[in-house]
C-alpha cells in the first residue's frame, strides 16, 4: 500500500507524510488573482486560410492563360489562321526604247505593263527561340501593304507627258552614242596594241 | 484463488474507467472556464486562477528561489490572461499554463535582478524551516522531470492523477517519475527504504 500513498494519498507511509509535513510551509498560500487590466483587446484570431483560398486565383488565372494558349497553338497547328494576300495591281509607263545598230526602236508610249505586287503573309511556324541567336529584321507588313506604285499616266499632263518621253529619248541616244564611242576607242586600242605585238 | 483475482481485475477496470470519466469532466469545465475567461468572465478567471495556482507555484518553485516565486506566479496568470484568445485546445490549458510557468522560470535567470540581504526576522524564520529548505534544495538538484513532479507532490499535495490532469501528462509518466524521483530523493538524503 505504499506506492498508493504515493500516487493517491491511500493507506499511510510515516516517510512520505515526513517529508509532506516538512515541505508544507512552501505550499501555495491561497492568494486573489491578480488585478486585471481594464481593457483586454481580445483579437479574434482568423482562421488559417485553406490551400485552394490561398491559391484558387493563382490557379484560376494559370487556366485561363492555359486555355487561351492550347486554343491559339491547336490554330496554328492546323493552319485555321487564314493566310493573308494582297495584292496591288499598279501600272507603270514602259518606255523603255532599245537601240539596236545604232537605230533607236521607240515603243509605243501608251503601252503600259501591269506589275502585279503580291504580298503573303508567311504561314507561322512555331521556332524554339535561341538567345543567341542573331536577330533577323524583317519588313513591317504594315508598311508594304501601303506601298503603291506612283502612276505617272494619271499625274502628268500631256505636255510634260512628252517633254518626259523627249528627255527620255534624249538620254538614251545620248547613252547609246557614248557607248559607240566607248567601243570604238577600246576597239583602236586593241588594233594599236596588236600593231604594237607585230612590231 | 482464480474469483477473487478476476473481482481484483474487474474492479481495476472499473476504477480506471471511473477516473478516465472524472478526468474528462474536468477537462471539460476547464475549457468552459477557459471559454468564459476568453468573453472577458473576470469571475471565471479568478476561478481558473484557483484551479491552477499549486500547479503553477509548484513548477515555478521546482526553479526559483521562494521569494520570487509569487511575483512569478502572478506574472505566468496575467500573461496568461493576455493571450487566452491564441490558445486553440481550450481544454489544454493546464498544459498551457505549466509551459508559460516553465518559461517564466527559464527567463528569470536569463533577467539579472538586483538582491538584497535578509532581514534578522526573516533570517530567523529560515532557521526554523531549515530542513525543510535542505530537503526543498535536495529536491531542486534533481532532474527537471523528478523535481517538478516530487514538488507537485509534497510540496503543493496534490496527488498523481491530478498532477496528470493539470499538467497534460499521462498518469503513467507522473506515476513514472514520482518513483523514480522517490527513490533519487531517498539516496541523496540518506533515507533508507522502509519495506
Amino acid at each position: 500500500m505504499k506506492e498508493d500513498y504515493l500516487w493517491d494519498k491511500t493507506g499511510e507511509d510515516a516517510e512520505i507524510q515526513a517529508l509532506e509535513n516538512a515541505l508544507m510551509a512552501f505550499r501555495c498560500e491561497e492568494t486573489a488573482p491578480p488585478e486585471l487590466p481594464q481593457k483586454v483587446f481580445t483579437v479574434e484570431k482568423a482562421e488559417p486560410r485553406r490551400f485552394f483560398q490561398r491559391f484558387g486565383f493563382a490557379f484560376a488565372a494559370f487556366a485561363a492563360v492555359a486555355v487561351i494558349f492550347c486554343a491559339v497553338w491547336f490554330q496554328i497547328a492546323d493552319n485555321k489562321i487564314p493566310v493573308i494576300e494582297t495584292v496591288a495591281e499598279t501600272t507603270a509607263p514602259k518606255n523603255e526604247d532599245q537601240v539596236t545598230d545604232g537605230q533607236i526602236i521607240k515603243t509605243p508610249d501608251d503601252v503600259i505593263a501591269p506589275v502585279k505586287i503580291v504580298q503573303t503573309t508567311a504561314p507561322r511556324v512555331a521556332a524554339k527561340i535561341r538567345r543567341n541567336a542573331v536577330p533577323v529584321v524583317r519588313p513591317n507588313k504594315a508598311v508594304l501593304r501601303n506601298i503603291k506604285v506612283k502612276e505617272p499616266a494619271e499625274t502628268l499632263t500631256a505636255e510634260e507627258k512628252y517633254a518626259y518621253d523627249q528627255l527620255m529619248l534624249a538620254l538614251s541616244i545620248t547613252g547609246s552614242k557614248l557607248k559607240i564611242v566607248k567601243d570604238k576607242i577600246d576597239g583602236i586600242e586593241e588594233q594599236n596594241a596588236v600593231l604594237d605585238t607585230v612590231k | 484463488m482464480p474469483d477473487s483475482g478476476m473481482t481484483r481485475n474487474i474492479f481495476f477496470f472499473a476504477k480506471s474507467e471511473t477516473t478516465a470519466a472524472t478526468a474528462a469532466l474536468k477537462t471539460s469545465a476547464q475549457a468552459q472556464i477557459v471559454e468564459r475567461v476568453c468573453r472577458g468572465d473576470a469571475e471565471a478567471f479568478g476561478e481558473l486562477y484557483k484551479m491552477f495556482t499549486p500547479m503553477v507555484h509548484g513548477i515555478i518553485l521546482a526553479r526559483v528561489p521562494r521569494d520570487e516565486v509569487a511575483d512569478i506566479v502572478q506574472e505566468v496568470f496575467l500573461s496568461a490572461f493576455k493571450n487566452l484568445h491564441s490558445l486553440r485546445e481550450k481544454a489544454a490549458v493546464g498544459a498551457w499554463l505549466a509551459m508559460i510557468a516553465r518559461n517564466r522560470a527559464a527567463e528569470f535567470y536569463r533577467t539579472a535582478r538586483p538582491t538584497e540581504e535578509l532581514s534578522e526576522d526573516l533570517r530567523q524564520k529560515e532557521n526554523c524551516n531549515a530542513e525543510a529548505r535542505e530537503i526543498l534544495k535536495t529536491i531542486r538538484s534533481l532532474p527537471d522531470t523528478y523535481r517538478e513532479t516530487l514538488v507537485l507532490r509534497l510540496v503543493e499535495g496534490m496527488t498523481g492523477q491530478e498532477i496528470a490532469e493539470q499538467t497534460g501528462l499521462t498518469p503513467e509518466s507522473v506515476r513514472v517519475n514520482l518513483h523514480r524521483g522517490m527513490k533519487l530523493l531517498r539516496e541523496k538524503l540518506g533515507i533508507k527504504e522502509s519495506k
